[in-house]
């Protein structure tokens, strides 16, 4: 048992060649700890199958009922809670399928309750997505991940089955009565010009922040008392509110603009888009630059004298030498920066810079529900694909550059 | 040699109570006396800032108020979590952990806290609840990494002499993994002021109130005195934390 | 080869280095050894102009260094340091080839020439070519530190405590192998060390520093023998000539001769466990086998007198 359980901790990677012969698992070498996990996953799926799973409303405004699944359907999704654990237990190596088969059903029991509770109403109610929902769907997001970690190498992907599946329900119109997807609907073009300006807020401040930041780094990093001048500053400035400190960046543009009407004109001002990325610039400059100095402060002393002893110039060592050795960790930075800016930009759409944010504040002005998934979820969403995007760069780099410890 | 380390160690009696740490907190209670920052701002003529309704004071305490009590939640549930992936074979319990650490971290708070508005209404309510997923993020993982940091030589010296997992637990991993879980209390704590200030966009009241109200008004005033309150707020509980947790580490 | 005249470093009111005279000859290896502190790694230093003397100059082949541009100076000359410095993000052939790379030599013939260099420190270049540093040990690295060094056959040499970083039987190990590559490239090699072992085992020549000046210059038997100082004593020990034997082979000494009735000793064994035989033989001359076979016979007389690597010391056997 412990050997088993142990070529599973060391990671996946050493077991694989070892298992790759035999089937992945097989019943007797199941392991207890991954039944753990599904056992903790059928719990909110166990409650969520007999909690409401539609909320719904004449309007958007109203309050609503909440509507259970009907006895049958609701058994069967008891027992579908149940499925992952027992597949586990008796034929591991389909455990994929039965996780994978209740985040699809999930979706699909949404869809065909959203789309029977309308039957008959009027074109102005809504059905919602209640509890039951979402806590059956995250119990199945936990089956599947639990699912995965059953699976070695590239079976790993097969805990994804169910996305594609997900997507053409959306695709068909399946889930096309779900109040989310309505209030999407009603948007449009208008949500597609939002996400685009989301995007192109961080990008903007993003680009900005690395332009001014590299070389900044590379400035600050020779030089000792400015190296830790800036890593002190950017530890402090790290405890200090995000919102807190967004205020205090455009406090200044703003009385610039009252002190001077012609900078107002050119467009600079409290509001907009020009506040918002200079306080976006400077907010993403402070993990660029860390992570630069940390990084070719980082460059092993030895490496850099051999260079010099080798007769490389200073412009030869630092595009050979240093800057190889410090993108791993650099690329880190700003990866810490992209994704905070998906955040804060998700904020700026309070001072009028637009995004996804836009979409939350209206929502939570009118307490619709709809409106702040429809602006939050996109926003998550963002983040995780920035975040698992930028990572994947690095590993690549990394692995390029051969840094393996 | 021997005589010198002596009258070394007579001259620093026990550690030295360090002062400096109080310079946040005294400059914040200053900044709350009523009418203190209002006379700061005023020469920078950027908005108008008439009485505040509530007062600064109460805002600075619901804001001290749901933070504290996310922490006291936080530690409630998250060093017991903490401890119980790390046990042997729960393996798989705590890559999910880890797993939903990281994803804490790179979903942006905002988001988080607008997603507990349809659950729980407006209010402090899900602020609180965005304060607790949130400050369990660094408290989960420096448990975890602290706990896991553990020489395994001491675990097999404490078996050896007899302990039972239960002692093992109270006497050689948790003490050892204190300094690592404390700074993840700081870090979870500071990083709560921030999420606080956020929650005033769901109704919660508290520091980002006058930032949220200022930046919809464009009163940068009304902004700065928010954006001021709560940095010094997070400085200050900041290094009031940083007293348990030891400098070396 | 090269020259040091009057060479100094000063640092505000301490010298590091002061008045400095030293001629390093042709293809002989020197040791700049001393205690830490003594200025023997700013001297290395300063030869390639990784630190800029304050006074003084370093002629190499009569021309003063200070008229050539750093990084050409540099380029000329092998560079291997204690923390090796091998590119963590370049594989071992690429590391090899930095320099010629850098000179603008043509890939083929730099490839060709890393895989002889990885031959000769003893690494397969099959096996060996597309490691990444991180995938070797603290031996095979400075192996790769050595070959880098030599891949533009400069020379010079210049070696930072090569191989203090290694344990001892990896130092072993490499200090043999490199007295073998040196046997062969005769290079000007000038090495810093705190090890009076090392000292005696590799080098032709022994420059002894002690405060920023020099202590003494002259063959490990000058120093061993013909103390210039009570420091120079001290400093290599009462028993210096028996290290001195130690770091030896008793094959090294073998002259041809009647081995009839003499103790025997294997020729890999060290000089100065062939002294203990003599000693506890009450022989003044043993005999020396190598698998089974008597190779020649091994005198107590020249035990006293420690043949060296630099040509005209090298024994007749190896040509």
């Amino acid at each position: 048992m412990s050997t088993s359980s142990q070529a599973g901790a060391g990671g996946n990677k050493p077991s694989a060649p070892l298992l790759s012969p035999v089937p992945s698992v097989r019943g007797p070498n199941i392991r207890s700890d991954v039944l753990l996990v599904l056992a903790l996953a059928a719990l909110p799926m166990l409650a969520g199958a007999v909690l409401p799973w539609v909320l719904l409303r004449p309007n958007r405004l109203a309050p609503g009922d909440y509507l259970r699944l009907p006895p049958p359907l609701m058994a069967l999704m008891v027992l579908l809670a149940l499925l992952p654990i027992l597949s586990a237990r008796f034929t591991p190596r389909l455990t994929w399928l039965a996780a994978g088969l209740t985040v699809f059903t999930t979706f699909w029991v949404l869809g065909q309750q959203t789309h029977s509770a309308l039957l008959g109403q009027a074109e102005f109610a809504r059905a919602s997505a209640a509890a039951g929902v979402w806590l059956f769907g995250l119990g199945a997001l936990i089956a599947s991940y639990g699912a995965g970690l059953l699976l070695a190498g590239r079976r790993k992907a097969l805990t994804w089955v169910w996305l594609p599946a997900v997507l053409i329900l959306v695709w068909g119109g399946h889930l096309s009565g779900w109040s989310v997807l309505v209030e999407g609907r009603n948007e449009g073009p208008r949500w597609v010009q939002e996400l685009v300006q989301h995007l192109r807020l961080v990008g903007t401040a993003l680009g900005l922040s690395t332009l001014i930041g590299v070389p900044l780094a590379v400035w600050a990093a020779g030089r000792e008392r400015v190296a830790v001048t800036v890593l002190g500053a950017a530890n402090a400035i790290q405890t200090l509110p995000s919102l807190a400190l967004l205020g205090l960046l455009i406090a200044p543009l703003s009385a610039l603009s009252n002190a001077f009407p012609a900078l107002r004109q050119a467009g600079i001002s409290g509001i907009g888009i020009a506040p918002a990325l200079t306080a976006m610039t400077l907010y993403a400059l402070l993990p660029i630059l860390r992570n630069g100095v940390v990084a070719l402060r980082g460059v092993p002393v030895g490496t850099v004298d051999a260079a010099r002893g080798m007769g490389m110039t200073g412009t030869q060592i630092f595009w050979r030498v240093q800057v190889p050795l410090a993108l791993p960790v650099w690329l880190t930075g700003i990866r810490q920066a992209a994704v905070l800016l998906v955040g804060v930009a998700s904020v700026a759409a309070l001072i009028g810079a637009g995004g996804l944010g836009t979409y939350i504040f209206k929502g939570l002005q009118s307490a619709a529900a709809d409106l702040i998934l429809l602006g939050a979820v996109p926003a998550a969403l963002l983040a995780i694909g920035v975040d698992a995007a930028l990572r994947g760069l690095e590993l690549w780099l990394g692995r390029r550059f051969g840094r393996v410890g | 040699m021997t005589s010198s380390s002596v009258t070394a160690t007579r001259r620093v009696p026990g550690r030295r109570w360090p002062w400096g740490v109080l310079v946040w907190p005294a400059l914040l209670l200053l900044c709350l006396i009523p009418g203190v920052l209002p006379r700061l701002l005023a020469p920078l003529n950027l908005g108008e800032l008439t009485a505040f309704d509530p007062p600064l004071w109460r805002l600075t305490l619901t804001h001290l108020g749901l933070v504290a009590l996310a922490t006291g939640v936080v530690l409630l549930l998250g060093v017991p979590l903490a401890i119980a992936v790390t046990r042997p074979r729960r393996e798989a319990l705590r890559q999910l952990a880890e797993t939903l650490v990281g994803l804490g971290q790179t979903v942006p708070t905002f988001a988080i806290l607008a997603l507990a508005v349809p659950a729980l209404g407006f209010g402090w309510q899900p602020t609180l609840l965005g304060l607790i997923v949130y400050g369990l993020v660094p408290v989960v993982s420096n448990g975890i990494a602290g706990l896991l940091a553990v020489d395994a030589s001491a675990l097999d010296a404490a078996r050896g002499m007899g302990m039972t997992g239960r002692q093992r637990l109270l006497r050689v991993e948790l003490p050892l993994a204190l300094p690592i879980l404390l700074a993840g209390v700081r870090t979870s704590t500071v990083y709560n002021v921030g999420t606080a200030t956020v929650g005033a966009a769901l109704g919660a009241g508290g520091l980002g109130e006058p930032i949220i109200n200022g930046l919809s008004q464009q009163n940068t005033a009304l902004v700065l005195v928010g954006a001021v309150l709560s940095a010094l707020l997070a400085l200050s509980l900041d290094a009031l934390l940083g007293l348990f947790s030891p400098r070396n580490q | 080869m090269i020259e040091l005249q009057a060479l100094q470093k000063r640092y505000g009111e301490t010298y590091a280095v002061r008045d400095l005279n030293l001629v390093f000859a042709e293809g002989v290896l020197t040791a700049l050894l001393g205690p830490s502190g003594c200025g023997k790694t700013t001297t290395l230093r300063m030869i390639n102009r990784l630190i800029e003397p304050t006074g003084g100059r370093v002629l190499l082949r009569g021309e003063d260094t200070h008229s050539l541009k750093p990084e050409t100076l540099r380029r000329g000359i092998g560079y291997v340091i204690q923390q090796i410095g091998l590119f963590p993000h370049l594989n071992v052939a690429q590391n090899v080839a930095t320099v010629p790379d850098l000179l603008g030599r043509p890939a083929r013939d730099t490839a060709r020439r890393v895989d002889e260099l990885l031959d000769l420190v003893g690494l397969n270049p099959d096996e060996y070519r597309h490691k990444k540093p991180a995938e070797l040990s603290g031996g095979q690295a400075q192996r790769v530190g050595v070959a880098r060094a030599l891949a533009a056959d400069p020379p010079v040499l210049l070696m930072d405590e090569p191989f203090g970083a290694l344990d001892p039987l990896a130092r072993d190990k490499l200090q043999d192998a490199f007295r073998e590559i040196q046997r062969g490239l005769k290079k000007t090699v000038i090495m810093v060390t705190h090890d009076i072992d090392e000292a005696l085992r590799l080098a032709d020549r022994i420059a002894l520093m002690n405060a920023g000046e020099l202590a003494q210059f002259g063959t490990p038997d000058d120093l061993i023998h013909r103390p210039a100082s009570s420091f120079v004593r001290q400093f290599l020990g009462e028993d210096a000539a028996l290290r001195q034997l130690a770091g030896r082979r008793a094959a090294d000494f073998v002259r041809p001769g009647d081995p009839a009735g003499l103790p025997t000793v294997e020729a890999h064994l060290n000089a100065r466990s062939a002294l203990g035989i003599m000693l506890r033989e009450g022989s003044d001359a043993l005999a020396v086998t190598e698998e089974g076979q008597v190779t020649g016979v091994l005198h107590w007389r020249d035990l006293q007198t420690v043949p060296r690597l630099s040509a005209e010391f090298i024994p007749d056997e190896r040509g």
